[in-house]
């Protein structure tokens, strides 16, 4: 304690009957902005000593996080895992959060890709004990017997530690042409409309943040990275489909379709819908396609033959 | 800069979830069952019951008919499993008919 409860009593005594307001009180060690206000400064001092309390009593909890290591700077030392300790009770409750203090505080070396911390940018995208998530949004393990390991995105070229290469993921994004197609302009000359039944089909497909989780879980993207486009793109790629004011669905769906490999060559594993950090569902948009188009393609051949 | 760049792990790390273990099995399990159709075919159909009358092949074929039970337990577990994996698929692939009377 460091008033005695005497001097306490004291003080709360003279406070109450006013006795030489400037005189009474002793000069303060603590809070000088606080002088002249006796409930202000009494306020500060119990809360300080609740904070030594807390202080003391408080244990440490201390978490091994394994990560991955590799560095350009010495290209022929192989990936490895470094271990890093961290007191849980310092650090904020996601790994993104840990991420930063082991930056801040411990090895500045460490390399991750991040900015709006909340799960909205999708650059902090990487393997958080086998699955993928963006680090912002997940949670850490508060297990401290078992170690946690962040590895970047699985089957991606490393650039650094954790940052991997996602131009052909970008690429492929960019070549289903995730823009506005029209061929007549909108009907009162001022902007395409739309029902809201309309752009209900939308939802669940245009809050894709395009943090590569899905195809970077993909076994089958894995396999073919260059020719397979991937649940994101295919994502995406739907939802240019089912909006009504696109008027070239047809002609999106049968640049998907003309070989074998950019939409069918999904197995339906659903990894992709079991990873999405923002809990979309690209098997199902693949599904959907894969019935328009076979189903097109039926139609088809009832009407020619 | 030729800097040969590094594969981030992916099988080894990959947690092995329900949704990825299905398929891959399911793939795993046809096989093996198309290699013991293959097997049957050639021995039962192709070989003709004159095989019999060779001393070794007969002697191998006795001694192995107590052990064969084994690879026929695994057999009909492959076999189970790939058919009622299949149904799933088939059921989960065509539950979109809803989708299909909106349009």
């Amino acid at each position: 304690m460091s008033k005695s409860l005497f001097r306490h009593a004291y003080e709360r005594a003279a406070g109450l009957l006013e006795l030489g307001k400037k005189g009474a009180k002793p000069t303060s060690r603590e809070f000088p902005v606080l002088e002249g206000h006796p409930a202000g400064r009494r306020h500060a001092e119990q809360a300080m000593e609740t904070f030594k309390t807390i202080e003391e009593k408080r244990e440490a909890m201390v978490k091994e996080f394994r990560i991955y290591r590799w560095s350009p700077g010495r290209p022929h030392r192989r990936p490895y895992l470094q271990s890093y300790f961290l007191d849980l009770t310092t650090c904020g409750p996601m790994v993104l959060d840990a991420l930063q203090k082991i930056k801040a505080e411990d090895d500045s070396t460490l390399s991750y890709r991040r900015s709006c911390r909340e799960g909205i940018c999708g650059s902090c995208a990487m393997n958080i004990d086998g699955t993928n998530t963006v680090a912002c949004l997940k949670p850490i393990d508060a297990d401290t017997s078992e170690p946690t390991t962040i590895t970047p995105l699985p089957h991606m070229f490393v650039i650094r530690d954790l940052v991997v290469d996602l131009t052909n993921f970008y690429q492929q994004y960019r070549s289903i042409e995730p823009w506005l197609k029209t061929r007549h302009p909108p009907e009162d000359g001022r902007e395409y409309r739309q029902s809201p039944a309309e752009r209900k089909r939308l939802d669940g497909l245009y809050e894709c943040i395009l943090c590569a989780c899905c195809s970077s879980s993909c076994p089958s993207y894995w396999w073919n990275p260059e020719e397979f486009l991937g649940p994101a793109a295919l994502l995406h790629s739907y939802r240019w489909i089912s909006d009504s004011r696109d008027e070239f669905a047809d002609e999106r769906l049968q640049a998907l379709t003309e070989d074998q490999k950019r939409l069918y060559r999904c197995r339906t594993i659903k990894n992709c819908t079991k990873t999405c950090p923002k809990s979309l569902d690209p098997a199902d948009a693949i599904h959907k396609m894969k019935t328009r188009h076979l189903l097109s393609v039926l139609v088809e051949k009832a009407e020619s033959g | 800069m030729n800097i040969l760049r590094p594969l981030s792990p992916h099988l080894p790390i990959y947690k092995p979830q329900l949704t990825s273990t299905f398929p891959i099995s399911h793939r795993i399990s046809g096989a093996f069952l198309a290699t013991i159709v293959l097997f049957f075919y050639l021995l039962c159909l192709k070989i003709g019951l004159i095989c019999f009358t060779y001393e070794n092949f007969y002697q191998f074929f006795f001694y192995s008919s107590k052990f064969i039970l084994i690879p026929v337990e695994i057999t009909a577990l492959a076999l189970s499993y790939h058919l009622y994996n299949g149904v799933r698929h088939l059921l989960t692939d065509f539950s979109g008919f809803p989708f299909q009377k909106k349009n």
